[in-house]
Order: C-alpha cells, then sequence, then structure tokens
C-alpha cells in the first residue's frame, strides 16, 4: 500500500498532471466523459444482462446482444478509464487510501472478468430460450456489483 | 420564504437529509436510470446510423430496448424530483436545470417518434436520410442531457 501511495504522489507531481489538476474549467468535461463511458459501458452491459436473466422482451437473444453490442461496451469502458483517470490524477494519493474508492476499484476487476466470462460463453448461454442458471447466476452478480459500484463511487466523499 | 426553500423544507425532503444512505442510493438509481435511457436511446440511433449492431437491424432493437427506454426514464425522473428538492433554490437557480429538463423532453419526444417510425423507416429499401438526420439530433440531444447534468451539479455547486 505504501508503494501504491508513493507511486500515486508522484503520479499526481508529474507535469502533465498538474497540468490537468490545475484546469479547474476542465473538470465538468472530464466528468462528461466519465459519464458518457459509463452510459455505453453500463447500458450495453445492462441489456444484455437482462436478456440473460429472462428479464424484459425477447426479439434478441443473448448471444445476438452480446456479439452485436460488444464493440460498443468496451468503447464505453475506454472512454470511462479516459475520464476516470484524468479525474483520479489531481488527487491521486487521495484517492487511493478512500475505502469507498478501493472497494470500486476492487468492484471494477470483479466486473470486467465477469464481462470478459459472459462475451465469451454468451453463444452458448445465449443460444437457448432459458439461458442456464449459472448464466443468470453470473449476470445477476454483475448488476449487483454495477449497483454497488456506483453505491462506491457516491460515498467516495464521504470518507 | 419561497416555493423552492419551502419545498427543500418539507417533511420529506428533511427526512432524506438526515438519511445519507438513502440520498446516496436514490443517487445511484438516478444514475442507473439516466445510463440506461440513454444507451438504449443511443444504440438504436447508432444503428439507425449504421454505427452498431448491423447484424441486426433498429426495429428488432428498437422492440427490444424499448421497455427498458421507458422505465428507466420514469426511474431517472423519480429519483430526480427528491435529488431536486434536497437542493431545490440552488437547482432552480441554475439556468442549466431548466435547459437540462428542456433537452430531456426533447430527447424523449424524439426517441419515442424513433421507435414508432423506425419499422415503416426500415421496410422501405433504404433508411431515408430524414430518419438518419432524425437519429443523429436525438443522439446529440441525449448527450446534450448529459452535458447539461454535469453543468447543473457544477454550477450549482451542490
Amino acid at each position: 500500500m505504501e508503494t501504491l501511495v508513493a507511486f500515486c504522489k508522484w503520479l499526481e507531481n508529474t507535469s502533465w498532471a498538474l497540468a490537468v489538476s490545475g484546469a479547474f474549467e476542465l473538470y465538468p468535461y472530464l466528468r462528461l466523459t466519465h459519464f458518457t463511458g459509463l452510459a455505453l459501458w453500463v447500458g450495453t452491459t445492462a441489456v444484455v444482462d437482462l436478456r440473460l436473466l429472462g428479464w424484459g422482451r425477447r426479439r434478441e437473444g443473448a448471444d445476438q446482444l452480446s456479439a452485436q453490442l460488444a464493440v460498443w461496451n468496451w468503447i464505453g469502458l475506454g472512454v470511462t478509464f479516459l475520464g476516470g483517470f484524468l479525474l483520479f490524477l489531481g488527487t491521486a494519493s487521495g484517492y487511493i487510501i478512500n475505502p469507498a474508492f478501493q472497494i470500486k476499484m476492487l468492484a471494477l476487476l470483479t466486473v470486467i472478468v465477469l464481462r470478459v466470462t459472459i462475451q465469451r460463453k454468451a453463444p452458448v448461454w445465449g443460444s437457448v430460450p432459458d439461458a442456464p442458471a449459472v448464466a443468470k447466476l453470473i449476470a445477476g452478480a454483475e448488476l449487483t456489483l454495477w449497483i454497488g459500484m456506483i453505491l462506491a463511487a457516491v460515498r467516495i466523499p464521504n470518507y | 420564504m419561497n416555493a423552492w426553500e419551502s419545498l427543500q423544507q418539507s417533511w420529506w425532503v428533511v427526512a432524506i437529509q438526515g438519511s445519507p444512505w438513502t440520498y446516496a442510493v436514490l443517487v445511484v438509481l438516478h444514475f442507473c436510470g439516466v445510463f440506461l435511457v440513454v444507451a438504449t436511446a443511443a444504440l438504436v440511433d447508432l444503428r439507425l446510423l449504421g454505427l452498431a449492431a448491423r447484424h441486426s437491424t433498429a426495429t428488432r432493437l428498437a422492440v427490444q430496448f424499448s421497455p427498458w427506454t421507458w422505465t428507466a426514464l420514469g426511474l431517472a425522473v423519480l429519483t430526480g424530483i427528491p435529488l431536486f428538492a434536497n437542493q431545490a433554490p440552488a437547482f432552480a437557480a441554475v439556468s442549466y436545470f431548466w435547459i437540462k429538463l428542456l433537452l430531456m423532453l426533447a430527447a424523449a419526444a424524439l426517441s419515442m417518434i424513433i421507435q414508432r417510425q423506425v419499422g415503416p423507416w426500415e421496410r422501405s429499401p433504404s433508411v431515408p436520410a430524414a430518419a438518419r438526420l432524425l437519429a443523429l439530433i436525438s443522439l446529440l440531444l441525449w448527450f446534450s442531457v448529459l452535458y447539461a447534468s454535469v453543468q447543473v451539479t457544477n454550477y450549482a455547486g451542490v
């Protein structure tokens, strides 16, 4: 943890991090980038997971949705990360010791693992009308983790 | 005391202010609603523009997503009301807040039109240029809603 804090202190004092964190007028646009990415990422994740769970309409199969939306899912992740990383830069060493931020990062890693799993298995899981129990479990876990991750993000300023 | 101040001090708003976790849950649900409504509407637009899900059709996506679009919009609005009331005087004083509401209404109306018309559009030999234009406007409107939302919290200082 000490190494991590030291790294974050170095990071936030690099000339480019100082340039970003000093530009206060930039912050609304960084948040906009973060939220636009999140809408794409969460939205394209949720419609696949909800379909695996068997909730909502059945015009498209989960296999189709997953394959068709994968590109925008990863674009969403990339845009979210871009905005998030630049927001993180300014007070990196403060974020890294924040328990809500730590929970958010753990949830993030888990969500990415679950997402890759679902995208790899969707051609099988989504090809039948009713997805297997394990698919529903993983889809439900991913959605639950997302809610937890957003809750942790909202609570960051309280710690 | 004006109307926004009395709204902020009504008993149910005071109850939310006294419960940080209730407030946090409302914010989370608001975000989830916003993400889902923007994404499901935008994906239909992107498909009409030929930029997403090209092995599917915008008609199929619209049918699949429309219940989520309107459920999510309902969730965003329902949770948005107490979040607004919590800081009513500050939000009401920021013009971006009212711009956000107008943009949201315009975006929702246009998405509803697109959902209804996408079938006939796609049954014609090629998607009419006007349809693509509406899809582009819809995308820009939903993006503007996010932009205005960010500016609201920026200027309201909450």
